[in-house]
């Protein structure tokens, strides 16, 4: 009898939490796969890139020959309310919760990241993961036909995740974004190549990266320099250099082994000293065209040279490109409260110095 | 009459720091500070419970029936608490979907009939509920590892101790597993070794997600829930998010727990009145249910000192309690 009881309540809280007035089901929705925000005379112009499948009339709708995407945009003082105003163009419910990739206009400033970024912060179907990018114009990279993947925005990530692995440049995501305004952030720059033929497949890559501080954009990192934070960050898994071998130039793969900065302290002074490990897999062209200690002696110069210049980039334009400042927090926090947290303080009391060890793996 | 194994008794005792741990907002307290808090205050609450002689008795028929109104009292304050929590951490986690008084209702509901099913019962269901909540802690973790960097960890606040006093009040103020472990010794052959129990798998549980959660995310994580931000931002490649399955276990959670404190609260009530305990279960979870759709929203909170009070008043019972039959 109770066990009745209770089974007739909870049928009868079913139907009533069942059916409300707010449920949006998925053939209402938009799915949005990437974003573009560039500087308007508004505000900002906000570009968004809708999956929509392109049948050719086969039994799948999806047809991987296509773009499979719609384009929309809006301009508005605030991104939050261009989001609005292409919901309205839509006639559909956004949901950005498969939102693959951001891409900021180059004149988009991070000086207020917060507020820029407060739309997808607030938003719970929002993912923190999504990856941020900028490019010369958001807009005209996420209308273009890309040559590859079914998919533009799953490219584009794509894109960046290979740059990533091969130390090309540094990964950021929106959680990273968001707190731009008070720190030093890398973005992988974005730039749409000019087709050669007639067609209109376009193909994208990555070209530099961004250095922002405190929000403002103050230079873009080479490949080189990329290469050479890779290493002190531990971000990326593979390296390939070109080097001079018996019979001319050839390329060597390289692994990259993740290793922690050494901080340590002598009275007012700190010593940071990173140190790296790269592994070149031993193969029957390793041992053709290179003499092995040269091989090894020119892998550690190239790459000694790649670190010491990042570092040295650390110095002159006073950005945090190593996280020197975390690290600090993190093992002397006491020092970095009495410095205020001021980068500028921190980095003029510490030493910091690279050192690259290359081994060749059996 | 012994009904439950120590496993069991801590089981139900998990679920409740399992659900406030899920729905924990550190209000900008850095994390690592409060995980320490929060575990000195267990292993207070864990050396008291387990110092506790086995049975003490109270002569008079005044004091014992005195203790058990104040501990049904807190008990169901504090269910009230949990259910206005599930539905104002859902709310502020989901925004457009849920209504309020729609949960808080099948929350209630769910939990009377737990209650309903005796300790026994709801004892077996919270170590299948635990290990499942374990499993997606695991799974969150591991696809969370990646993103994981020891030089976010940090103590670089200048009002340590502050925060660290302000965290333990609070973990005090809050923690309803004693009161819960005074009531189900009285179940369980071995309540000491339910208290360690629970004890080992609450400090796990807390420093291990809440030192991710710091490794993680970082600062973010000092604002809103950690836990929520953490399992969205989570992916392995099989499952992109896990915050539908952290909801999924933090109801689970949340439905034990108030089972639990439902059970407790028709315990003290059948020290006062043996009929009327037998209704205690359903109109404590209708009462606390009503009292909770009121105060969801409000930002009404009792402060930390009262609830510190009431606890103490609480464990009182394990003083004042006697046998008694079915409980």
């Amino acid at each position: 009898m109770k066990r009745l009881w209770f089974f007739l309540i909870s049928g009868l809280l079913l139907f009533c939490t069942a059916g409300s007035r707010d449920t949006i089901t998925a053939l209402d929705r938009a799915m949005v796969h990437a974003i573009g925000i560039d500087r308007a005379e508004e505000g900002f112009n906000v570009t968004l890139q809708i999956f929509r499948p392109d049948s050719a009339g086969t039994d799948t709708q999806l047809d991987p020959a296509k773009a499979n995407i719609f384009i929309v945009s809006a301009s508005a003082p605030t991104v939050g309310e261009a989001m609005t105003k292409c919901e309205n163009k839509l006639g559909e419910f956004l949901f950005i919760g498969h939102n693959q990739l951001i891409v900021l206009g180059s004149k988009v400033s991070l000086e207020q990241s917060k507020r820029l970024f407060s739309y997808f912060i607030k938003s719970k179907e929002s993912y923190l993961g999504a990856k941020v990018a900028t490019a010369q114009d958001a807009s005209k990279l996420l209308s273009a036909e890309l040559s590859e993947g079914a998919v533009s925005a799953q490219s584009l990530a794509g894109i960046i995740d290979r740059h990533v692995e091969n130390s090309d440049t540094l990964e950021c995501d929106l959680l990273k974004a968001f707190n731009a305004e008070s720190s030093t952030l890398l973005i992988p720059q974005l730039a749409l190549s000019d087709s050669k033929d007639d067609s209109e497949e376009q193909s994208v890559t990555v070209k530099n990266t961004a250095v922002y501080v405190s929000g403002q954009h103050i230079l873009s990192l080479d490949e080189d320099t990329c290469n050479g934070l890779s290493l002190l960050l531990g971000e990326g898994d593979h390296l390939t250099l070109s080097l001079e071998g018996k019979e001319g130039t050839a390329a060597v793969d390289a692994a990259l082994s993740r290793s922690r900065p050494r901080l340590t302290r002598n009275g007012d002074r700190l010593k940071c000293s990173f140190e790296v490990c790269v592994y070149l897999q031993n193969n029957q062209s390793l041992e053709l065209l290179f003499d092995k200690k040269d091989l090894l002696d020119q892998s550690r110069i190239r790459l000694q040279e790649s670190c010491d210049k990042a570092l040295s980039l650390c110095y002159e334009t006073s950005a945090d490109l190593i996280g020197l400042s975390d690290i600090i927090r993190s093992r002397y926090p006491q020092l970095w409260l009495d410095c205020g947290g001021d980068f500028d303080r921190l980095l003029s009391l510490t030493e910091l110095s690279a050192n690259v060890r290359v081994e060749i793996r059996q | 009459m012994k009904t439950i194994s120590p496993y069991q008794a801590a089981a139900l005792m998990l679920c409740f720091s399992l659900s406030r741990l899920i729905s924990f907002k550190p209000s900008g307290d850095n994390l690592l500070i409060c995980a320490a808090g929060e575990l000195l205050a267990g292993a207070a609450l864990a050396a008291v419970s387990v110092a506790l002689p086995e049975k003490l008795s109270i002569k008079g028929r005044l004091i014992p029936k005195l203790c058990a109104a104040l501990s049904a009292a807190y008990l169901l304050l504090q269910l009230t608490l949990l259910l206005s929590d599930l539905a104002a951490s859902t709310q502020y986690s989901f925004p457009d979907f849920y209504a309020s008084p729609a949960m808080i209702a099948s929350a209630a509901a769910a939990a009377a009939y737990c209650a309903s099913m005796g300790k026994g019962g709801c004892g077996r269901a919270a170590c299948a509920v635990i290990v499942i909540t374990l499993i997606i802690f695991v799974l969150t973790a591991v696809g969370a590892a990646d993103r994981f960097d020891p030089d976010r960890l940090s103590l670089a606040v200048p009002d340590r101790a502050q925060q660290l006093s302000r965290q333990l009040l609070y973990s005090l103020g809050t923690a309803c597993e004693i009161p819960l472990a005074l009531i189900l010794r009285q179940s369980t052959d071995r309540p000491r070794r339910a208290a360690l129990l629970w004890f080992s798998g609450h400090s796990l549980s807390w420093a291990a997600m809440l030192t991710l959660c710091a490794g993680v995310i970082g600062d973010h994580a000092l604002t809103g829930i950690p836990i929520d931000t953490l399992s969205s931002y989570s992916k392995t490649s099989v499952i992109e998010r896990f915050d539908a399955l952290l909801l999924l276990v933090w109801v689970l959670c949340t439905v034990l727990a108030a089972a639990a404190l439902l059970s407790g609260t028709g315990c003290c009530i059948k020290i006062i009145s043996d009929k009327a305990g037998r209704f205690a279960p359903p109109i404590g979870a209708l009462i606390s249910g009503a009292a909770a759709c009121l105060l969801t929203g409000q930002g009404v909170l009792l402060p930390a000192s009262v609830m510190a009070a009431l606890l103490g008043g609480a464990m009182l019972l394990g003083f004042g309690a006697k046998e008694v039959r079915g409980c």
